[in-house]
């Protein structure tokens, strides 16, 4: 009955809420008083100790979410379309038609105002503020493409530092 | 001959500057609802000013431009 008890133990509801809280997954395997009161209940030690499945995949999804993955000037091409056609004051006609030859504002017709608004959004989305002087040598979207590139120091080799090997620390076999 | 001087060329920069100081700012709201309101009323203010082009007039404009600013800045981090 022990053994039922430990096997099962961890699925009772208050320990499967726990997966939703990622501070306390990622301290699941340390035992410390607080972790022990999880959801201000007092769960017994040998209870919180045993790993899930549902608790390891969690992490282990989330551990391998934590690397995102290197740049291509591919990627920031698509990400720049994206911000693009997602800019609510192109015409609906203009939308599908852009391409890393549009002018922003011969092209689309946006003015000053709408062209700030855009490289804000790249701003926001790369996530790195763009000094003011810069602005004016983005009217094109090959020029915002060359510059965020040369900005963030992308290379046409992807190394891919995401391996499909799983993480052996949260390894199925350690239970 | 442009019609335009060297001070108007200095306070459209201005205006622009502000605008994207709004834009960066209206970036950070978390409600998107509210987001959207903060922005649209952020692009009528600036279309509706658009034709001055007495520079007294401009700056005055910029300058309760930026108090504006800077009372969302603080309605901001006080709702934090």
């Amino acid at each position: 009955m022990l053994k039922t008890i430990l096997r099962h133990g961890c699925r009772l509801r208050s320990v499967v809420n726990m997966r939703f809280s990622a501070p306390l997954c990622n301290n699941i395997h340390t035992l410390t008083p607080s972790n022990v009161q999880a959801n201000g209940q007092i769960w017994p030690h040998v209870f919180v100790s045993r790993r899930t499945r549902m608790i390891d995949q969690f992490v282990k999804d989330a551990g391998q979410m934590r690397t995102s993955p290197p740049l291509t000037p591919r990627d920031i091409e698509s990400r720049v379309l994206r911000i693009c056609n997602e800019y609510d004051k192109i015409q609906e006609a203009n939308k599908n038609k852009i391409t890393l030859v549009t002018h922003f504002m011969n092209d689309l017709g946006l003015d000053s105002l709408d062209h700030v608004e855009i490289i804000v959004a790249l701003e926001n989305e790369f996530g790195f503020e763009i000094p003011d002087a810069d602005y004016d040598k983005l009217y094109t979207v090959q020029n915002v493409v060359d510059y965020l590139i040369k900005k963030m120091n992308v290379t046409d080799r992807s190394k891919t530092t995401v391996s499909s090997a799983p993480d052996p620390r949260y390894d199925d076999h350690h239970h | 001959m442009n019609q335009f001087s060297l001070k108007h060329f200095i306070v459209r920069s201005q205006a622009l500057a502000l605008y994207r100081d709004v834009m960066r700012t209206v970036m950070k709201i978390e409600d998107q609802d509210y987001r959207k309101e903060i922005r649209e009323w952020a692009r009528s203010e600036f279309h509706r000013n658009r034709s001055l082009r007495d520079l007294g007039e401009i700056r005055t404009q910029v300058a309760l431009g930026r108090r504006s600013l800077n009372e969302l800045k603080l309605a901001m981090q006080m709702a934090s």
